[in-house]
């Protein structure tokens, strides 16, 4: 089951007003839910097809950072949180993939936006801190990596069957991160949130942040580790992470 | 650090934990304290390969160097969500120390200066097991290690030898061009460790059907996918906190190390950081200089010239 985290900073910060039709606040779900390849996202329970292997995946995280929505002219809306660890470690049977990770924002005046927006990584003023620096249970008490480069923006983690053995023997760490790789993603969308319907649902396909073509993919028969030493990887996953997440 | 909301922080509560954590007043036979397995000179563990209180454990007794500081369960399997259910737990435990909690209250108020101590803090309440588990659960959270010569390196105020600085380079991955120690993903600085749960590749496939291993988280969440997974242990005082792993198995950090460095054992949960490492003899050797860099000698000392921290 997707745990709820608890987002500290979380409170809503309201810019311009008067260019929304605000009611009382809501409870916003936000929810975010993973494929491979279009099959559900489930961490150990499924084996997923890709050029040369079978995978099989334990770990998928990635943050995000100050996620907005917005309205009116550029800069107004509403921060929903400051950071967001958007975590699929324990999303390991169908029905938690069926029903995603999910936080919940509350207290978000309710009317009409014209999309969101949201940095995928961890923010550059917040990557300079650690964990610290936060009272836990706090996001960025997870995937910290001091000497380096802050934060761990995105974590893959998993076992490879390079041979069609069954074995899964090969193992998988891709951690990504710096902020060169920050970048701020917006999302054209309108979104109405009233007291029946809050939700704000993303999708994005992990296959696509390994992928982009037959010939143009993490081979995993090449490479199975990566702590960021390789920019030409980090950026490869970081650019298609960013690419891959839409808003439904 | 994790404090509790509706308990504020006080010296008196601090001080009174102290005094019955080194006390066997709360074990069954008078002859077992909080500090028999939680020894300050130790790091506040106890040197043995399993716990043992008035029966046998089959686990090894976890450091409480920072224990505050742990948020996502305690216990190798996390089964405990906090310190104050630790103390109502292990005070009851018959292999721990076996007094029921009416008993041990009884005698505490027994005790004029305990009463007195208790009525100052609490007023004229009676005495309950949440109000004794509060001020040691208060005492440990001041259990802070942050007076190591890593901290002190970090902070400015000296620096590693050439074998530490190399042993620190390999632990964190930092140098393409040495050997990835990988130690860094799950023992996560300040802390050294990052509070979650891992299967590190102990259990041997053919252990792996023998009903009588330690399942570890499994054995709480119900989650097959848990099964072998425990908790990572923090590193600080790891040099005088032997023997290591949830049972206890490995005497010396060399065992740890030639562990991590076969690869571990194959399995199918096993942590992906896992992995042959391809060290050197005098890569382990620079990566036990730096561990012993860890080592916050505060906690070496006896109980009476132990200095505790306030938390913040």
């Amino acid at each position: 089951m997707a745990r709820i985290l608890i987002i500290l900073l979380a409170f809503v910060s309201v810019s311009c007003k008067s260019d929304l039709q605000t009611e009382k606040g809501v409870d916003v779900k936000f929810i975010v839910k993973a494929t491979f390849g279009g099959e559900p996202l489930m961490m150990y329970g499924k084996d997923y097809p890709y050029p040369g292997a079978r995978l099989r995946f334990q770990l998928f995280n990635f943050y995000l950072s100050d996620i907005r929505l917005r309205a009116g002219s550029e800069g107004q809306g509403i921060r929903l949180a400051e950071v967001a660890l958007i975590n699929f470690r324990d999303i390991q049977t169908s029905g938690a993939a069926d029903k995603g990770f999910v936080l919940t924002f509350k207290n978000v005046p309710a009317g009409s936006y014209t999309g969101l927006e949201a940095g995928v990584g961890v923010a550059p003023r917040l990557n300079a801190t650690g964990p610290a620096s936060y009272p836990p249970p706090h996001p960025l008490d997870d995937n910290y990596w001091s000497w380096a480069a802050g934060y761990v923006f995105a974590k893959v983690e998993g076992n490879a069957d390079l041979d069609n053995s069954g074995k899964f023997a090969t193992k998988l760490t891709f951690h990504a991160g710096g902020d060169s790789f920050y970048k701020t993603v917006k999302w054209d969308r309108p979104i109405v949130l009233h007291r029946d319907n809050a939700e704000i649902a993303l999708t994005l396909d992990l296959k696509e942040m390994l992928w982009r073509s037959d010939s143009d993919f993490i081979d995993f028969r090449k490479v199975t580790i990566d702590h960021s030493v390789d920019k030409q990887i980090v950026a490869f996953l970081l650019d298609n992470l960013q690419k891959a997440i839409q808003l439904r | 650090m994790v404090l509790p909301r509706a308990d504020d922080f006080t010296r008196e509560k601090v001080e009174l934990g102290k005094r019955l954590f080194f006390d066997p007043i709360l074990s069954l036979h008078r002859d077992i304290s909080c500090a028999s397995c939680h020894q300050p000179e130790l790091a506040f563990s106890d040197g043995l390969r399993q716990a043992k209180g008035l029966g046998q454990l089959d686990r090894n007794t976890p450091s409480l160097i920072n224990v505050g500081f742990l948020h996502k369960g305690i216990l190798w399997d996390g089964s405990i969500p906090d310190l104050e259910s630790q103390v109502l737990h292990s005070v009851r435990n018959p292999l721990e120390m076996g007094l029921s909690w009416p008993a041990a209250c009884h005698r505490i108020t027994g005790k004029k200066d305990y009463k007195k101590s208790f009525r100052k803090i609490y007023g004229d309440e009676s005495l309950d097991s949440v109000m004794v588990a509060s001020v040691l659960a208060h005492f440990q959270r001041t259990l802070i290690g942050n007076r190591s010569r890593y901290d002190q390196v970090m902070a400015g105020k000296g620096s590693f030898t050439p074998a530490e600085k190399r042993g620190w380079t390999i632990f964190f991955d930092a140098d393409p061009k040495l050997p990835s120690g990988e130690c860094a993903h799950c023992h996560t600085d300040p802390l050294f460790t990052d509070g979650s749960f891992q299967n590190n590749g102990l259990v041997s496939s053919r252990d792996m059907k023998d009903v009588r291993v330690d399942p570890g988280r499994s054995q709480y969440t119900g989650n097959l996918n848990d099964r072998f997974l425990f908790k990572v242990p923090s590193l600080r005082n790891v040099a005088i906190t032997a023997p290591y792993m949830h049972d206890g198995r490995m005497k010396t950090l060399r065992e740890v190390l030639l562990h991590y460095n076969m690869g571990g054992n194959p399995g199918y949960n096993v942590s992906p950081n896992v992995r042959p490492l391809k060290f050197s003899d005098a890569d382990m050797d620079d990566l036990t200089a730096f561990l012993h860099t860890l080592t916050d000698a505060e906690y070496l000392k006896s109980k009476s010239q132990l200095k505790w921290q306030f938390p913040r």
